[in-house]
């Protein structure tokens, strides 16, 4: 598993529901930082993260992150 | 939260970013004051000591003034979920931990050459400015690497 990377379709599911960075951040209760941080890949969220960000785009956690092997 | 509180973050951001600017403005002219008084024990540079020794409260009220009137009125309270969601923010506990690796690193490589610099002119006081100038350098690595890990 070792070299597999993070893939994000955060970006997809945000533009879906028409939400700006900065409203998904205010949603989940972080900054916009974080969030174009996690879209670019610069930031890989914890798992609580990722299932605070799926519950509130109202998704399952696997089709907003998965891992793509090398 | 609501979009006000969106941009409510925002302003948290800008305003720890401001503050921490001001820290580390105010951290520099303290440590060139202080490799100034490590060095130049004769006086030599007396108005250029004191010069930088009024520079850092200087910068430091008046940058701390500017950042209050800044806010213009807005409230800070802990229980502000905005501030809550700045501070418990991944990405920033992230960069602060990158920070942090970062000037422990540059304190550990600085030892060897500060004391080899502080030996060519032995004092007293050399333990003393060399633990001081490891906290200084540590406090303006950190401030310096966070704000650069932190920037948009």
């Amino acid at each position: 598993m070792s070299g597999a990377e993070l893939r994000t379709a955060l970006k997809v599911h945000r533009a879906m529901r028409d939400l700006t960075q900065a409203d998904l951040a205010a949603l989940a209760g972080l900054t916009r930082k974080s969030i174009n941080a996690i879209e670019t890949g610069k930031m890989v969220p914890s798992v609580v993260l990722a299932l605070k960000l799926a519950k509130v785009l109202q998704v399952p956690v696997e089709s907003l992150f998965s891992l793509v092997e090398p | 939260m609501t979009q006000p509180e969106a941009h409510r973050t925002e302003f948290f951001l800008r305003y720890m970013k401001r503050l921490a600017s001001i820290c580390l403005a105010g951290l520099v002219p303290a440590l060139c004051y202080g490799v100034l008084t490590a060095w130049d024990r004769e006086g030599q540079h007396e108005r250029l000591q004191l010069g930088i020794l009024l520079l850092s409260p200087i910068i430091l009220t008046l940058g701390l003034a500017w950042v209050l009137f800044s806010r213009r009125g807005v409230s800070i309270t802990n229980d502000d979920p905005a501030l809550q969601a700045v501070a418990k923010d991944e990405f920033r506990r992230l960069n602060a931990m990158r920070a942090f690796r970062v000037a422990f690193l540059i304190v550990m490589v600085v030892q060897l050459p500060l004391a080899w610099l502080l030996g060519l002119r032995p004092s007293p006081d050399s333990l003393a400015h060399m633990g001081t100038f490891t906290w200084f350098i540590g406090a303006i690595a950190f401030l310096s690497a966070f704000l650069f890990f932190d920037r948009d």
